[in-house]
Parts: structure tokens; sequence; C-alpha cells
């Protein structure tokens, strides 16, 4: 032992110093361990946690037979953000346009003032995108960043772009089905709590990035046929120019459902859709609706007789006709667009009578057609049908009307009687299950299934012996009404110019389609519904015959 | 010679703390730095052999002989200030055969031996001549560790000196007035820094001086220590050095991260057995029949808890100091070898407690 007493005191009273200076720090050690462990728990937690927000890729948009019209890629866009400070200098900004090949001068525009979030480049593709990637690595570039962003693709170009629309650069849908969609097609953002280590700041690393995606795949089925819409495209496009005409377009429905298969304009444009928005005075393709009124009222029947002197004055104003009809039945009246026959059928009804049946037929309203920018049309109230206005609305004037209205009220006629809701889609697709059906929607009875069966009766006329006879289609009965409509202008109407039209539908045993032919201003001759119009309205079905043949349900 | 073999209590306890140690590190290490745990079970087993290999030899000897290792072990010191500066500038380190080694960790055991032998050949410490001789001894290692610069390894010898001091003076007004004239002199000794060391030093004693670097390295690891709670994540389930935000875990902070995965009774143990070990030491301290032992024994002991309450203290935040290396559980291989050999050297203290001195 030890016989130094001091130093043994003394070092025992070291020990006694230690083990208190232990104590210390044991007690703090509990403070932090034991006390303090839920608030530094939850630290912790928020610390080795982010919010990650998962945005689903855009779903798809699909044609009835489930070819792809719209779909989304994954795109890499650059970003500049620098970190603590560290920016660009002369020589590392000329190297780094080089890179994205763009002027130095360029890409500073682009970084600005240079301490803030700016896009450098959006949308790149994959391949270029990790070109880029690998060389700002080998330069060891701190302060871009690269985000996957999605671009949206239709591998048919312009074929049915009014009704597909198109999305904006942050993927948002701003015409078409694109902007009706956009919800759905957008999909639901998940937010999920993610591991993070110290290296992940708040802007997604690749690491994030290449997480699976936790957000269902969508997918819209349209109604349309896609092969038919491309066609129909083709031969508006060339109708068009053959006719010397400003524009056109061309509607071809399923009967009994009311979808649309086909909605051609010309020319194309991907945020107007003129087949709905486009608003003009319809002309004598109003007429059969006119005397579907008049039968259903019990005002006229088949074989009332009339006589066309060649013009008719009515409040001290003369309306003329194409010729002198001469004595016709209410079916001549149809079949040869007889106005002066017309014109004495709306008077046998009140102002009242005629606007109720416009309005059952859809005029002057929404069809609801599931696409953006419909109009309504002008269906002025009765009580304003001033002068001539009483009774040329039996002409299709005063009174204006889109190419879906006119193709929504035949199919009246067609299914005898009943209006349907016009759609271009047809079903929603969540990860391969539908989770929504367009299903056929009836709106309401118009006219009585007898009526409507005249009426039918005189539009097949119309194309065997009357103004429509160059709409027959080799094979099958067609129904139709030709259509030369005078186009106003500020005072009165303008000279020389007319809108063609042809509205129809076939065959008429079992009606399968509705179409509508509209031609505007065609300047080369020719411009009577009967001669512009028809042939076309021929063509089109003819097409639909060889697509899905006579008489098999497609 | 008449053995009477190993303590056993306290082999038995390094064995279990070395086991911990490396348990904890093998968890610290996973994911990127596993060869750092290799590296370690390397220099633990040197650790053990140089121990054991120590307790057999005489103490005596080598507290006769220990001017010799002092000066040696300074020469080696001084060796490093002409070597080319290393990575980060600074000059600590000879590498002899590919190894790399610190010589700053050797001058601990080789101060130790000197003032146990300087101490018990005086007797006592009597005027101020002796304080000064006793001093300077401590004064030029430490002076040279400074400059290379390691203030952390240079505080320790600064330490010992006055551990020294404290348990040989004759009037404890010496002791009190050195400590003072000392803390007196860093004004001083300030004016002789250099502006880059200064910084260098205030960030070094004051981590809320570098806020986002050192400030924020204490905060994580407040936040290993409390995500513990009382049980712990586990082992291997410390999230916050498997996730990286925990700094220097396999050296500095390898506290938190046996914090974090054993919880409160894991801190808990590992304090009651470092102070087992300490009062172990004292123990032998206490058996060992001359002053050299006593000296000795009582050397290693305090060096032991410097680097225990220094690492512990700072990774709790209260004290604004740079950490020591935890023993047995933070990475280093001198600094290992450096605690083993210590340990060995008690141990001999035990096995020639009952010998005559020849």
């Amino acid at each position: 032992m030890v016989s130094d007493k001091k130093i043994v005191k003394r070092g025992t009273f070291v020990l006694i110093v230690h083990f208190f200076l232990f104590g210390i720090v044991g007690a703090h050690i509990f403070t932090l361990q034991v006390l303090e462990a839920e608030m530094l728990r939850s630290y912790a937690w928020r610390e080795h946690n982010a919010l990650i927000t998962f945005s689903p890729r855009r779903g798809e948009i699909l044609d009835r037979r489930g070819k792809v019209l719209a779909f989304s890629v994954p795109n890499y866009s650059i970003y500049y953000y620098p970190v603590g400070g560290e920016g660009l200098d002369k020589d590392k900004l000329r190297k780094v346009s080089e890179i994205l090949s763009m002027t130095p001068e360029e890409l500073e525009n682009r970084i600005g003032e240079g301490k803030r979030f700016v896009w450098i480049i959006r949308k790149l593709p994959k391949e270029r995108a990790e070109e880029i990637r690998s060389k700002f690595r080998e330069m060891k570039l701190r302060c871009f960043g690269f985000v996957e962003e999605d671009r949206r693709f239709y591998p048919n170009d312009e074929v049915a772009s009014n009704i597909l629309g198109f999305t904006g650069i942050d993927d948002q849908g701003l015409a078409g089905i694109e902007y009706v969609y956009e919800d759905f097609l957008k999909g639901d953002k998940k937010e999920v709590f993610l591991r993070r280590d110290a290296g992940g700041g708040a802007i997604p690393d690749e690491k994030i990035l290449e997480l699976p995606v936790l957000v269902s795949r969508r997918e819209i089925v349209l109604t349309i046929d896609i092969n038919l819409q491309a066609l129909c495209e083709e031969l508006l496009k060339k109708k068009v120019l053959e006719n010397k005409a400003k524009g056109g377009c061309l509607v071809v429905l399923d009967s009994k459902t009311a979808e649309v298969m086909a909605m051609a304009v010309y020319p194309p444009s991907r945020d107007r859709n003129a087949a709905i928005s486009w608003v003009f005075e319809p002309g004598s393709v109003i007429k059969p609706f006119v005397v579907a009124a008049a039968l259903e009222e019990g005002v006229a029947h088949p074989n009332m007789s009339f006589f066309c002197p060649g013009s008719i004055t009515y409040m001290g104003k003369k309306i003329g006709d194409t010729k002198a009809h001469g004595s016709l039945d209410l079916s001549g009246v149809v079949s040869e667009s007889c106005n002066v026959g017309m014109i004495n059928l709306a008077l046998r009804m009140s102002p009242e009578v005629i606007y109720k049946y416009f309005l059952g037929f859809g005029f002057g309203e929404h069809t609801n057609i599931d696409l953006p920018g419909e109009e309504r049309g002008i269906l002025r109230a009765p009580d304003q049908w001033y002068g001539v206005g009483r009774v040329v609305v039996a002409i299709g004037q005063g009174i204006s009307v889109t190419g879906i209205q006119l193709v929504s009220a035949m199919n009246v006629i067609a299914n005898k009687g009943v209006l349907l809701r016009p759609h271009v889609v047809s079903e929603l697709r969540s990860d391969g299950k539908v989770v929504y059906r367009v299903s056929r929607k009836e709106i309401r009875r118009v006219i009585s299934f007898e009526t409507a069966k005249l009426v039918e009766d005189m539009l097949l006329s119309v194309v065997e012996k009357g103004t429509g006879k160059k709409a027959a289609i080799p094979g099958v009965r067609v129904a139709g009404k030709t259509g030369t409509a005078q186009v106003p202008g500020k005072e009165g109407y303008r000279k020389g110019e007319y809108l063609s039209l042809f509205l129809g539908y076939f065959p008429v045993e079992s009606p399968r389609w509705v179409i509508l032919i509209v031609i505007d201003t065609p300047m080369g001759g020719e411009y009577y519904g009967g001669e512009v119009a028809a042939p076309i309205f021929s063509e089109v079905g003819q097409i639909l015959l060889n697509l899905y043949g006579a008489g098999v349900e497609n | 010679m008449r053995l009477r073999g190993l303590d056993q209590f306290l082999v038995g306890l390094v064995l279990l703390l070395l086991l911990l140690g490396m348990l904890n590190l093998y968890s610290a290490t996973q994911g990127e730095k596993e060869v750092y745990f290799y590296r370690q079970l390397i220099w633990n087993v040197m650790g053990l052999i140089f121990c054991f290999s120590l307790s057999f030899y005489d103490y005596h000897r080598l507290v006769k002989g220990s001017k010799f290792i002092y000066a040696f072990v300074l020469l080696l010191l001084l060796f490093t200030l002409v070597l080319e500066r290393g990575a980060g500038g600074a000059k600590r380190w000879i590498t002899l055969f590919g190894i790399s080694f610190q010589p700053s960790e050797f001058m601990k055991p080789a101060l130790i031996l000197l003032y146990s032998r300087l101490l018990s050949v005086k007797g006592s410490i009597d005027g101020w001549k002796d304080v000064l001789e006793l001093s300077l001894y401590s004064l030029i290692p430490a002076l040279v560790i400074a400059k290379q610069p390691d203030l952390g390894t240079s505080a320790v010898i600064l330490f010992i000196f006055f551990l020294y001091l404290f348990l040989s003076v004759s009037h404890l007004r010496h002791f009190f007035l050195s400590l003072l004239a000392s803390l007196g002199s860093i004004p001083i000794f300030w004016e002789f820094l250099k502006d880059y060391q200064k910084r260098r030093l205030l960030v070094f004693l004051d981590p809320e001086y570098d806020p986002l670097g050192a400030g924020y390295n204490l905060l994580q690891a407040k936040i290993s220590l409390g995500a513990g709670g009382i049980f712990g994540a586990g082992f291997l389930r410390g999230l916050q050095h498997r996730l990286r935000f925990l700094p220097e875990h396999h050296t500095d902070f390898v506290f938190c991260v046996w914090g974090e995965e054993f919880g409160f009774l894991g801190t808990s143990l590992l304090l009651l057995l470092y102070s087992l070990l300490l009062w172990r030491m004292y123990h032998i301290a206490l058996l060992s029949k001359d002053k050299e032992g006593f000296y000795l024994v009582s050397g290693v002991l305090s060096i032991f808890f410097l680097h225990i309450f220094v690492n512990v203290a700072m990774t709790l935040g209260l004290i604004p100091v740079k950490g020591l290396p935890l023993p047995f559980f933070s990475y280093g291989g001198s600094v290992s070898l450096s605690f083993m050999a210590s340990l060995g050297m008690v141990l001999s203290v035990y096995r020639h407690r009952f010998l005559r001195e020849s």
C-alpha cells in the first residue's frame, strides 16, 4: 500500500471530482433521453421524412377501338438553382451554354439575377437530358437540377385536334377533351412521407423520382373512330378546296346512342371546335322540324296541297322561292324545298307553337355535349319575331344554330321522336377498370313516332326525287334535307354568299348514322346544298359502309 | 519473481468495453465506412497484445527509463513539424511501413511515466522552482502539438501537468496560483496567434461561432440521443447515423450512435462500466506498493476520465470544445494503442504490487 497519506487523499479527491462530473453528464443524458425524448423524437421524424407529392402521369385518350390519340412521355426539364451562392463564372457560362446548345447571352438572360429558381430548358427527351446531366457531373456543377416532367404527344398529329384540344407547358388541359376532363386526366396526387437522408433537399432529387409511381393510370375512351375521323377530315379538306370555300364542318353521329363518331372541321384548330361553336343560319335544313311541328299539332297532313307561284308577300315584303313550284303536297314542299309552302305552313301555327317545337328539338339551348366552347345559337322569344321574322323562321332565317344542334335534331327524326344527348366520351378507366360509362341518354320525346315516320317519308323523297338526289348512296335508302342558307351581313343578306348544307341519315329501315355536311361559302360556281353538300354526304355514307358494312352492328 | 497474475476484474471490464465498442462501431460504419471497422479490429488485437505484454513487464523499469521514452516521443513529435503537411494542413502523422500514427497520442503515457518518476524521486514539490521545472516537461510537447495544430491533445498534455501538480504539491496555493497564471496567460498567448489561427480557435472553442457547422452537428447529436429514448431504437437501427444526419459518427459522435440504438439504458450501462473502470484503477492505485505505481495509475485513470468526459460532454453541448476520442468506442489507431499501453502499465502495477523493489 502507498504510505503517503497526502497523495492518497488528493487522489481520492480527484476520483470524487471525476464521479461528480460523470454525475452531471449522466443527468444531462437523462434530460435528453427521458425528459426531452418525445420532443427530440418528433424532431428526428420530421428530419428523416419528407412529404413527397406524387403526380400521376396524365391519362391517355383512346378512340373507340382503343387506339391511342394522346399520351404523355417522361421528359426532363433543367432548372437553375444556386445553393449557397455557388454560381457560374464566365468560363463555365460559356461551357454550359455550349452543352445546352444555346448562346451564352441566351443562357445569361434565362438565369437572370441568378438567385432564384428558374427553368433553363423544359421537356427534353430522356437521352438528351442524360447526356447533359453526365456532362454537368463531369464539370461538378451543382447549381443545375433535373426534374422529370411529362410531355404530351398526339400520335395522329392534327387529326381530331378540334376534339382532343391541347395542354399547356405545365401539363394543364387548355381545350377540348384535355380541358373538359382535366381533373380526371390529371388524376389524384398522392402525398407520401418518404425517408430521406441528410443529402435530400426540398427539391426532389433523382432517388425520389426513381421510386415507383403510387397513383392510378387513367384512360379516356372516346366515341370517335380515328380512322373515320381521318377520312372525314381528308374528304372535307378536299371538298372545301375544290369548292373554293372558306371552310366547313362534317359530323357523323351514331344514331342509336348519339355517340359522335367523327367531327371534322376545316380549317383545323386545336382551340376552337367549329362544329359546336360556329353559329349560322341553317336555311332549308330547318324545314323538316317545322313540318314535324305542324303534323304533331294537327294543323297539317301529308296530303295537304299547296300552290307555289314563285314568291309570297308577307307584311309588305316579298319572299322569293327558287322557282314557281306550282301545285305541291306537303311531301313535295319538303322534297322541293318550297319556301312558299313552308311559309303557308308556318302561318297555320302561332309563333309560340313553332318556338316550343324549336326548343323541343334542342335549338337555342346547349346540347350539353362533353366538349368545351359549345354555343347555344340564337333563338329569339316568339314575341320578338318582328315582321317577316314571324314566317321566315320556317325557312331557316332569323334563327341561328350550331352544327351539333342540327345533327342532334335530325337524330330525333331518326330515333322516331326522341332527343338524345350527343357525347364524345364513352368510358373513363382507371388502371384498366371502367370507372364511368357514358350511356345513351334520352333528354325528351319531342314528337310522336307517327309524326317522325311521316317526316322520314318526306325526307326519303328528298333524296329519291327531290333536291337531294346527289346524296343517294347505292344500295341503301337515305333520308335527308338539303339547305342553301343565305349568309346574313350587316345590311341584309350578303350577295352571292351561301352555306351549302346537307343533313340526313341512313339506312332508313334502321338508322345507324346521322351526318351533317356544311360547306361555308363555296365560290366555285355551285353553291346549292343539293349540288355541293349532298354529294359529300353520299361519299361519307360510302366510307361508313366500307368501314362498318351495311347490316352488321358495329 | 512472484507473479500474482492479471487483475481479472479489470481485464474482464476492458474486454467487455472493447466488445461493446466494436459492436457499436460495426453499426456506425454500416453502409459506407465498413473498412474502419476492420481496421479498428486489427488495432484492438494489436492493442491487446501490447497491453498483455506490458502487464508482464515490471513498471519500475519503465518508470526508470521514462526520460528516454519521453525524449524519444518528443523527438518524433518534433519530426512531424518538419514533415510535409498532410491532408487538411495538419502535421500530426508519421507514416511507417504504410501505417500512419500520431506521436502526440503516445506523449500522454510517456508524460505520465516521466512525472511518476520525477515526483517519486523528488518526494514533493515545494517551491516555485520545482513547479516551473515540472511545467516545462508538458509545456514543450504541448506547444509542439499546438503547432501541429492539435489543440485538443495539447490541452490533455497540460491537464496531465496540473493533475500531477495537484497530487504532489506541498502547498495547494502553488497549484491554484499556477492554474490562475496559466489562465491569465491566455490573452498574451492570444496576441501571438495569427488571424486564421484565432478564427480557428474561436470556432474550436465556441461552436456557435460557426452555427451551420458545429451548431448543426450538436443539434444532430442531441436529436440522436433523444430519438433513442429510454430503450433505444435497437442495434443497427439508428436512423440518425444511417441517414447521415449525424456527422463523424465513427469518431467524435460515436457515443450518439450508441445512445440512439440502446437508449438511456445503454448510455447508463456505459457510464456505469466507465465508472467501474475508474474505480478499479483507483483500487489498483491504492494497492500499489510505491509512489511510482500510485502516480502511474492515477495518471492513466485521469486520462481515461478526461477523454470520456470531454467526449460525452461535447456530445451533450455542455462544453464548447472539440471532441476527444471516446475510449474503446471511437475509431483511431494511435489512440487505441496509447490507451491499451496505459492499461498494460496499470495491469503491471497490479501484478507487481507485492514485489520488493530490487
